[in-house]
C-alpha cells in the first residue's frame, strides 16, 4: 500500500465514508507507517476543530431588516401587474391549477352567454379575483380597452380573449338572482371601517372583490401585496388592516348579479366611478382624471359593495331593487326588502346602534328621497 | 429542516409563510456568509441579499432539489461574487479586524488563538475550497449535498475538500512551528 493511496482513505474516514474493508486497510497501514499515522492524527485534530467552529448567528434579525425592502418588492410587483404590458409576473403566479380553473370559468361563462340574453361584461379568472389582481380587474372594468396582462399560458390567453370580446355590453335590466350560497372566501372579510376619504355622509363601505372562483384556496387576500398598488398610504399597513377595505364612492350603483347553474358564482356589480378605479388610473397613467364621464359608458367591475353595520355583525348589499341583509359571520342572507319604485338606489348610512339604516332612492326625474329601514320592523 | 408544506405555501404566494420560511433559514444563510467572507458586516449584507433573492425567486425552486442545498447555492454564489469584487480592501480590513479581536480577548487567549488559527487558515484557501469546507463543517452537508449546492461533480467536491484539509493542516502546522503569533 502506497502512502498516497492511503491519503484518500484517511480523508474519507474523516467524513465517515469508509466501509469495513477500507477501514481495515487504512488501520493496517497506519500501524506500519509512522508518517501516515502522524498525518492522520493532525487531520483528525483539524477535522475535530472544524466541527467545533462556532455556529455564529447574526447580531440582528436579518429578516426584520429586509421587511421594508420586501414590501417594496411587493409594491413593485403589484404595480407591474397593473400595467397593461405583458410580463413574466402572471406566469409566475398563475399556477397550473388556476389555469385549469380559468379554463373552466371560461366554459361556464360561454354557456352563460349563450343561455341568457345578455352579456357579462367582465370575467375574472379564478386567481384574478384575488386582491392581488384586483387593481387590474378594476382598471380594465372601468372601460379602458387595454389588453389584459396575462401569462403565456394558453388558458389564461383564452380568458383574455373572452374578456376583450365581451367588455362593453351592460345589462340594463334588473335581473336579480339572489345569492343562493355564501361566498366562502370572503367570510373573513371586513368587519371594520374603511379609510374613506371623501364620503363622510355614508356609512362604512367595504368593497370586496367578488371571489368568482375557488379563491378560498389561495392565501388570504390581506397577505397579498397588491394592495400596495393603490397609492393610499394607509393601505400599506397590511398586517394591521385585516379587511383591506378599498374605499369607493358609488355614484350610480347598479347591481347585476349572475349565477351560473353549476354553482360557480359570478357577480358583476357596476359602479360607474369609484375611488379605487380613479386611483388606479392615476397610478397606471392610462386615463385622464376628467375622463370619468367616458368611464361611465361601459364600466363594470367585480366588486360587491358591502355596507357593514357599525357592530360588524351584518351588512347590506344592494342588488338592483332588492336590499339584502347578510350576516357577516356566515354570509347568509337574513332579510330582503324589495323596493317597488323605480329609480336608483343607494345606501346612505347605518345608525350607530346597528339597528337601522338609511337608503336613498333617486327617481328618474332627479328627485331623491331618503328612507329609513329598521331591522326590527 | 424546513417543512415542505411551508415551502409549498410560500410558493403559492402566501407571504406570511414565505417570511416564516426566511426566518427559519436566516441563521444558516448567515453562518455560511460569515465564514466565506470572514467579516460580520459583509456577512449581513450578503445574507440580506440572499434572503431577498430567495423571496423573489421562491417560485423557481423545484422539489427535485433539496431546499437547503438550493438555499446554500444562492448564498454561496452571492458570497463568492462579493468576495471577488471586494477582495483587495477586505483583506486589509480583515487583518485589522483580527488584530483587534486578539487584543480584546486576552483572557481567552488560548482558545481564541486556536480558533483564530483555523479561521486564518481557512482564509488562505481558494474560494471554492473554502466554500466546500464551510458546507461540510458548518452546514453538515454530505458530499452529494455539497455537489448539489455548488453545482460541481461529486469527485470535484471530494478533491476540493481533501485538498483543503491537507492545506489547512499544513498551514496550522506552519503556524505552530513558525510561531506566527508572537
Amino acid at each position: 500500500m502506497i502512502c498516497t493511496e492511503v491519503g484518500e482513505l484517511m480523508q474519507r474516514q474523516l467524513d465517515h465514508d469508509l466501509d469495513e474493508q477500507e477501514l481495515t486497510v487504512l488501520m493496517t497501514h497506519l500501524g506500519e507507517c509512522k508518517a501516515c499515522q502522524s498525518l492522520f492524527e493532525r487531520l483528525t485534530l483539524l477535522s475535530g476543530s472544524l466541527e467545533q467552529l462556532p455556529r455564529v448567528t447574526p447580531s440582528i434579525s436579518i429578516v426584520d431588516s429586509i421587511l421594508p425592502e420586501l414590501d417594496a418588492i411587493d409594491r413593485q410587483r403589484a404595480a407591474e401587474a397593473a400595467k397593461p404590458v405583458k410580463s413574466g409576473y402572471w406566469k409566475r403566479w398563475m399556477t397550473a391549477a388556476a389555469s385549469v380553473a380559468a379554463a373552466a370559468a371560461v366554459v361556464l361563462i360561454m354557456t352563460n352567454l349563450d343561455g341568457a340574453n345578455k352579456q357579462v361584461s367582465d370575467l375574472a379568472a379564478p386567481e384574478m379575483s384575488t386582491q392581488r389582481e384586483s387593481s387590474d380587474v378594476a382598471r380594465k372594468d372601468m372601460g379602458i380597452m387595454t389588453t389584459q396582462t396575462s401569462s403565456s399560458d394558453e388558458s389564461a390567453s383564452s380568458v383574455e380573449d373572452v374578456q376583450t370580446e365581451s367588455t362593453v355590453v351592460e345589462d340594463s335590466g334588473y335581473s336579480i338572482t339572489p345569492l343562493s350560497s355564501p361566498i366562502e372566501s370572503s367570510q373573513s372579510e371586513p368587519k371594520g371601517k374603511t379609510e374613506s376619504t371623501d364620503h363622510d355622509s355614508r356609512g362604512p363601505i367595504d368593497y370586496t372583490p367578488v371571489p368568482t372562483s375557488q379563491s378560498s384556496q389561495l392565501p388570504q387576500a390581506t397577505q397579498l401585496p397588491t394592495m400596495n398598488a393603490a397609492p393610499l398610504p394607509e393601505v400599506n399597513e397590511r398586517n394591521e388592516i385585516p379587511d383591506v377595505g378599498i374605499s369607493m364612492v358609488p355614484q350610480q350603483p347598479e347591481v347585476d348579479k349572475e349565477l351560473t347553474e353549476s354553482g360557480e358564482q359570478l357577480e358583476v356589480v357596476s359602479n360607474m366611478q369609484n375611488q379605487f378605479g380613479e386611483e388606479t388610473q392615476k397610478d397606471s397613467g392610462t386615463v385622464d382624471e376628467d375622463s370619468n364621464s367616458l368611464l361611465g359608458i361601459a364600466s363594470q367591475d367585480t366588486f360587491v359593495e358591502k355596507h357593514f353595520s357599525p357592530d360588524g355583525q351584518v351588512y347590506i348589499v344592494l342588488e338592483g331593487h332588492t336590499i339584502v341583509l347578510y350576516e357577516t359571520s356566515t354570509e347568509q342572507q337574513q332579510r330582503t326588502w324589495e323596493v317597488e319604485a323605480t329609480g336608483n338606489l343607494s345606501f346612505v348610512e347605518w345608525d350607530n346602534t346597528s339597528s337601522s339604516f338609511v337608503y336613498e332612492l333617486q327617481a328618474e326625474d332627479g328627485s331623491s328621497s331618503l328612507y329609513t329601514v329598521n331591522l326590527k320592523d | 429542516m424546513v417543512e415542505p408544506t411551508l415551502i409549498k405555501a410560500a410558493q403559492s404566494g402566501d407571504r406570511e409563510a414565505l417570511v416564516t420560511l426566511l426566518r427559519e433559514i436566516e441563521n444558516h444563510v448567515y453562518r455560511t456568509a460569515y465564514y466565506i467572507l470572514n467579516n460580520e458586516q459583509d456577512a449581513l449584507d450578503a445574507s440580506q441579499e440572499a434572503l431577498i433573492r430567495i423571496y423573489t425567486k421562491i417560485d423557481t425552486y423545484e422539489e427535485k432539489a433539496q431546499f437547503k442545498t438550493w438555499v446554500q447555492r444562492i448564498v454561496t454564489n452571492i458570497c463568492i461574487d462579493k468576495f471577488r469584487r471586494s477582495k483587495p480592501t477586505v483583506s486589509i480590513e480583515e487583518h485589522e479586524l483580527i488584530f483587534q479581536e486578539k487584543s480584546n480577548v486576552e483572557h481567552d487567549v488560548l482558545a481564541a488563538f486556536a480558533m483564530d488559527d483555523i479561521k486564518q487558515a481557512i482564509e488562505q484557501l481558494p474560494e471554492h475550497h473554502r466554500t466546500v469546507v464551510i458546507l461540510r463543517y458548518l452546514q453538515d452537508f454530505s458530499y452529494n449535498e455539497i455537489a448539489a449546492s455548488l453545482d460541481l461533480p461529486l469527485n470535484t467536491v471530494k478533491s476540493y475538500l481533501f485538498r483543503a484539509r491537507q492545506q489547512l493542516q499544513q498551514l496550522l502546522q506552519d503556524y505552530q512551528k513558525g510561531g506566527v503569533r508572537g
